[in-house]
């Protein structure tokens, strides 16, 4: 739930708003019944597997090879996505509160931030997280309930937006905001019991996909189109809006560093699990060995693009991938050790 | 161990020896709490900073300065013409000590001559401006250059210029005189399709040094600038300003200004003052409250849009010097059919005027955009080009509730 | 009750002695049968342990003349009431009576110590004392279990000097043997034999192996939950481990409390440490990344003030801390017996001097005074020894970036202790985040919850 959370603070929703207008909202909760349902297998399989993670799944349906091949697409997947992160916290560091700091600077310390935080165990990034999850909840409920009233309801109307047919045909990219599915099946293998890893997965992704439908609905109707669909940061301009009286206006600040915070543990749990998936599949003795390399192609990814607007484009032209790795991946997983399993008993 | 230890002892001092390149101190700045952008004749934008002179501030017992030397609001506004307002700053910033900021800019005042060509390019520059949140109150100069109305600004008793802003926003909420209006709801209803923005605004009142005496009597509902006063400060609030889409069209009086926020769901209390429907020679003053929103009702008659609106108000009566007693319900009725009918007196010109301008500041279209299937549709009807062909009815009803302190009438003499 | 030596057999095993300190027995031949008398050491005063019954004891007649009924008549205690069980037997002891039994009969003879008078002070808030046997004591008057084992902690060479603290049955296994033997290592090495050393850190790192406990009533409850301690002879402090989060922020007295406030109180502890960690850094902050966030009003009051400042703020803020470590440390090196009151009153009238003649502000100051105040109500040593750490890194990386550089430092002091592990018990475990306590029915798990996450290894 907090590595889905400390998604609202980064630029997911400017494409789809741009696409789909209005209707945003509602394909978002489309795309969060989509994902349970496609979570459910998955998870369920996995449960019934009775020991190991995605990796091993991916080692019952390919062998050797398979594995490999899972953990490397995985990697990639996962390295990309950190990049890009990356990338868009120090942007957004630098414009919404530094603007003399150069970029790299920034990047430093975010990076510093996720390779520490990844090094350690599993269970450490799961506790920083459970501790984390309130303060992060109430930021982004406090901005929400600071925003509502510079809006106007009818602002979101007409409710389909840019129609039916753009809701639905958007669904796949939109799976790409719940990418975060993926740690619960690599850390299910450390896990003391496994039996919660179905429902407690489905709650955070149905308490998630709420959480993402009201900052949608609150943001258009304070930023209604066609401005709307010119912010990067969504949750970030609405934080700016929030007042308080006299005393208690312009906090972004603090705003932007409580959600850095996440920024910082979603970063760490994404090498983790890259780095977890390697190590498994081509038997590295630590996941720690893998850490710092893989960090240096995440900030490699970061520094590639020449500006905001093409990491923007290039991180939702990836969006499909995002989804068919998140979704796709464990659901062929299931079928090949489901095919070869019977092909064994043939 | 001790490879990787000698590593971080190497590198801390680089990260140390970096880093704090956005670190300024609170006295290296000076922070602009009033920003005027006027048309300068040559075309190009002539903007005015308004400076907070902390320096001149008592602050409690450890005072910067011994005794505050300005008897006025501790500021000074500095003028310049440049292309735009981040060039404008760095120009201003060559003759200071300390380095100009935005971070608490609280108030935006718009020359008239801007206003009429268009506003939209400067303020998306202020929007789009790092330091500048959007929060900032935002008004109309009538008849002016906006800067003027910086230099003139000296509220009665205020020294520290950042309770001016603020002062104005509360008398504004408290007072409905004029709307209090922030740059973010601006430049939304300014893009949006559907509805279209205004300002609060304000003016320079020349006549305010005159004798008492030379006042006039008979009152007119004003516009900024016109109030028959007499001292306090030059600059009034008063009146709205109204656009379309980023054009300034027109000001409405303060009274129109109230039902305009009464259509919108906004008056909350207005002070009304009309003929007493039976001693028509003396006046009643009312509190109307807007206690419940209006109620639209949308369609389309012969293709063009129409709206219906109801309008309900509770009021209080405040004083009637006639000496009626309008606690009986004959003549309670009887008052509350004049009120609603002072209100309609108001209405029909204040939309008559909004006609002649194509401007839709109450979000008449708002209304229809949930009768189109998608946004390309409501896009492709072009509200904008429509709204002249707008037909709003409106129904004002009244009810009396209070009558103040006294349920009796305005007498000491006599009995009921 | 059974013969002699069952019943002996019988009072050792539930009263897991010899293993257990301080537990005395004494035998004395009359006749042909055996007096014994059990008490233990610390909880019944030894004066009146002599006089009323060792000695009456060396005089009896023979066991023929005696009758049950007329034990009681042979000894001189003011008190004494004949007991009918084992059970009750037992429960004197740990009262700090004198049990002596005979020929099946059973009498208690009260020769409890009754704590002197250390005014207002004393109870919760009472403090351990020197003595190995004084503190077991002090910790078994408030955990009157026969579970109770404190046992001595052998080293090469010594005996005697320390004493491993746990509740049979709410301790782990696992657990005593890893702190037994941590403890017996360390012991055993030259500096802790020698007494130069308690013997906590083991390596460096932001947290100690073993937390300081200097009060018995915690400890108790501590132990009440699962945790193990160590008495060292000669240290007024009790070593417990494993150092979780929960503990830390145990104050002295919480046991007594309704458990909803105590859960406020804790949690009030963590904004508190927040608090203290953050100011420094908050304030560099805001006034020289942030000034926006400070109400207009306010930030020109300040600038006028800052009109006539000398030093940069992060200069002065990083004075202030180092004024405080001074008033923290220098005491305790002059050996200047002064209270926690007197330090703060005399830290006010220095800031207060220091603000009069500009080298401060007033924010700066206030803000000085209120991280004084909030170290001094830091329950746990430990505690603030990482807090007062960790307010130079915040007040750093504020100095470098900003709110942005304190998100940095927090989130790598979050790694660290989210990561850290006492002997297998991780410091912020599953009820590390819970402020109120559990609702469970089982008395030892809700006991357990109320005070603190039970240890466990996984």
């Amino acid at each position: 739930m907090t590595l889905l959370s400390a998604q609202l603070s980064h630029p997911i929703l400017l494409f789809p708003i741009q696409t789909i207008g209005n209707g945003t909202w509602i394909a978002v909760l489309l795309a969060g019944l989509l994902a349970i349902l496609l979570y459910w297998p998955a998870a369920a399989a996995l449960q019934r597997l009775g020991h190991g993670n995605l990796i091993d799944l991916a080692r019952q349906a390919g062998g050797a090879p398979g594995e490999m091949a899972v953990a490397l697409i995985l990697g990639a997947a996962l390295v990309f996505d950190a990049g890009a992160v990356m990338r868009e916290t120090a942007e957004m560091t630098i414009s919404f509160a530094y603007p003399h700091t150069p970029q790299t600077f920034a990047m430093v310390a975010v990076t510093m931030c996720a390779l520490y935080g990844s090094s350690g165990r599993t269970v450490g990034i799961i506790r920083l997280g459970r501790l984390f999850l309130p303060g992060l909840l109430l930021t982004v409920l406090l901005v929400i309930a600071g925003s509502v009233g510079w809006g106007e309801p009818r602002f979101l109307l007409p409710l389909w937006g840019t129609g039916l047919q753009r809701i639905l045909g958007d669904q796949v990219p939109l799976l790409s905001l719940f990418l975060p599915v993926l740690f619960p099946l690599l850390s299910v293998g450390e896990a003391r019991d496994r039996q919660h890893l179905v429902r407690s997965g489905a709650v955070a992704l149905g308490a998630y996909t709420a959480l993402l439908s009201a900052t949608t609905v609150v943001y258009l109707m304070a930023f209604p189109l066609p401005v709307g669909g010119s912010v990067a940061f969504p949750l970030h301009f609405m934080s700016r809006l929030t007042i308080g009286g006299r005393f208690l206006e312009r906090l972004d600040g603090i705003w932007l560093c409580i959600w850095a915070f996440g920024t910082a543990i979603y970063l760490s749990a994404i090498l983790h699990m890259a780095a977890t998936a390697l190590a498994g599949a081509f038997a590295f003795p630590s996941h720690r060995v893998a850490i710092l390399p893989l960090g240096a192609l995440a900030a490699t990814v970061a520094l590639f693009p020449p500006d905001m607007g093409r990491v923007l484009v290039d991180h939702f032209a990836a969006a499909p991938l995002f989804a068919a790795v998140a979704f796709g991946l464990p659901q062929a997983l299931i079928l090949l050790a489901r095919l070869r399993r019977r092909g064994a008993r043939t | 161990m001790r490879r990787r230890r000698l590593l971080c002892i190497l590198l801390l001092p680089a990260l140390l020896l970096t880093a704090c390149w956005d670190r300024t101190q609170l006295e290296d700045r000076y922070y602009v709490i009033g920003l005027g952008l006027d048309r300068h004749p040559s075309g190009k934008l002539l903007v005015s900073a308004q400076l907070a002179m902390a320096q001149l501030l008592a602050a409690g017992l450890l005072r910067g300065a011994a005794e505050p030397t300005e008897s006025a609001v501790a500021c000074r506004t500095l003028s310049t013409v440049a292309e735009s307002i981040p060039q404008a700053m760095r120009i201003l910033n060559a003759s200071l000590t300390r380095s100009l900021t935005l971070k608490h800019l609280r108030a935006v005042v718009i020359g008239e001559d801007l206003g009429r060509e268009g506003v939209e390019p400067y303020l998306m520059e202020l929007w789009r401006h790092p330091e500048s949140r959007g929060t900032e109150l935002i008004a109309q100069a009538r008849n002016d250059y906006a800067y003027r109305l910086l230099q003139e600004c000296q509220p009665l008793g205020e020294i520290n210029l950042s309770r001016v802003p603020e002062g104005y926003l509360l008398q504004q909420k408290r007072y409905h005189l004029a709307p209090p209006v922030r740059l973010h709801q601006f430049m939304i209803r300014m893009g949006v399709s559907g509805a279209d923005p205004f300002l609060p605004s304000t003016a320079l009142n020349s006549g305010i040094d005159r004798d008492p005496v030379e006042l006039e009597a008979e009152l007119e509902s004003a516009r900024a600038g016109e109030l028959e006063r007499v001292g306090g400060n030059r600059v009034e609030f008063l009146g709205t300003a109204i656009y379309r889409k980023d054009r300034l069209k027109g000001f409405l009086t303060v009274d129109e200004t109230q039902l305009l926020l009464a259509l919108r769901g906004e008056m909350g209390k207005a002070y009304v003052t009309f003929p007493d429907p039976i001693t028509p020679e003396r006046k009643v003053t009312l509190r109307f409250q807007q206690e419940n929103l209006p109620r639209y009702r949308a369609s389309f008659r012969d293709g063009a849009p129409h709206v219906n609106v109801d309008l309900l108000f509770e009021g209080e009566v405040l004083a009637v010097p006639g000496g009626t007693d309008y606690v009986p319900p004959a003549a309670r009725g009887r008052l509350e059919a004049a009120a609603a009918r002072e209100a309609e007196r108001i209405i029909w010109p204040l939309l008559d005027k909004l006609r002649m301008w194509e401007a839709d500041p109450v979000g008449f279209g708002l209304l229809f955009r949930g009768r189109f299937r998608d946004r390309d549709q409501w896009l492709a009807y072009k509200w904008e080009e429509r709204v002249k062909e707008l037909g709003v009815d409106v129904s004002v009803k009244m009810r009396i509730r209070r009558y103040g302190l006294h349920t009796g009438p305005d007498r000491t003499r006599g009995g009921r | 009750m059974a013969s002699h030596e069952q019943l002996r057999s019988e009072l050792a095993r539930r009263l897991r002695h010899p293993e257990n300190l301080g537990i005395r027995f004494h035998t004395f031949r009359v006749g042909p049968e055996h007096i014994l008398a059990v008490f233990i050491q610390g909880l019944a005063h030894e004066e009146r342990v002599r006089l009323w019954v060792l000695e009456p004891m060396k005089h009896l007649p023979a066991a023929g003349a005696l009758e049950s009924g007329t034990l009681a008549e042979h000894f001189a205690a003011p008190y004494t009431r004949t007991v009918q069980s084992l059970d009750q037997a037992i429960d004197g002891i740990l009262d700090g009576d004198t049990a002596v039994f005979l020929n099946g009969a059973a009498l208690l003879i009260e020769t409890a110590v009754r704590p002197g008078g250390a005014g207002p002070a004393a109870g919760v808030a009472e403090s351990f004392g020197q003595g190995l046997i004084e503190n077991v004591a002090a910790v078994r008057r408030r955990l009157r279990t026969p579970e109770f084992i404190a046992a001595a902690l052998a080293a090469p060479g010594e005996t005697g000097k320390a004493a491993l603290l746990y509740v049979e049955g709410r301790a782990e296994q696992q657990l005593i043997g890893q702190v037994r033997s941590w403890a017996e290592q360390r012991a055993g090495e030259e500096q802790v034999r020698r007494g130069l050393a308690a013997g906590r850190a083991a390596r460096i790192g932001l947290l100690p192996t073993l937390a300081s406990v200097p009060w018995p009533g915690k400890t108790a409850v501590l132990l009440d939950a699962g945790y193990v301690a160590v008495l060292v002879d000669g240290i007024a402090e009790a070593l417990v481990a494993p150092v979780t989060a929960p503990m830390l922020l145990q104050g002295p007295g919480d046991e007594h409390q309704r458990r909803a406030l105590a859960g406020i109180k804790r949690f009030l502890r963590v904004l508190l440490a927040f608090v203290v960690i953050l100011a420094p850094g908050m304030i560099v902050a805001v006034l020289e990344y942030h000034q926006e966030m400070i109400p207009t009003t306010f930030l020109l009051a300040l600038a006028s003030v800052r009109e006539t400042a000398t030093l940069p703020i992060v200069m002065v803020m990083a004075g202030l801390e180092v004024l405080q470590q001074l008033f923290w440390t220098v005491p305790f090196r002059l050996q200047f017996n002064i209270s926690a009151g007197q330090m703060l009153i005399t830290f006010l009238l220095t800031v207060t001097f220091l603000t009069f003649v500009g080298l401060t502000g007033p924010l700066t100051a206030v803000s000085a005074v209120l991280g004084f105040i909030g170290t001094l109500n830091v329950v746990s040593y430990d505690l603030r020894n990482l807090v007062q750490a960790w307010r130079w890194a915040g007040l750093a990386g504020a100095a470098l970036f900003g709110l942005f550089g304190i998100a940095t430092v927090i989130f790598l002091l979050a790694v660290y202790l989210t990561q850290h592990e006492s002997f297998g018990v991780p410091f912020i475990g599953e009820t590390g985040t819970r402020f109120t306590v559990s609702r469970r029915s089982s008395a030892q798990r809700e006991r357990g919850n109320a005070y603190g996450s039970p240890p466990s290894s996984g």
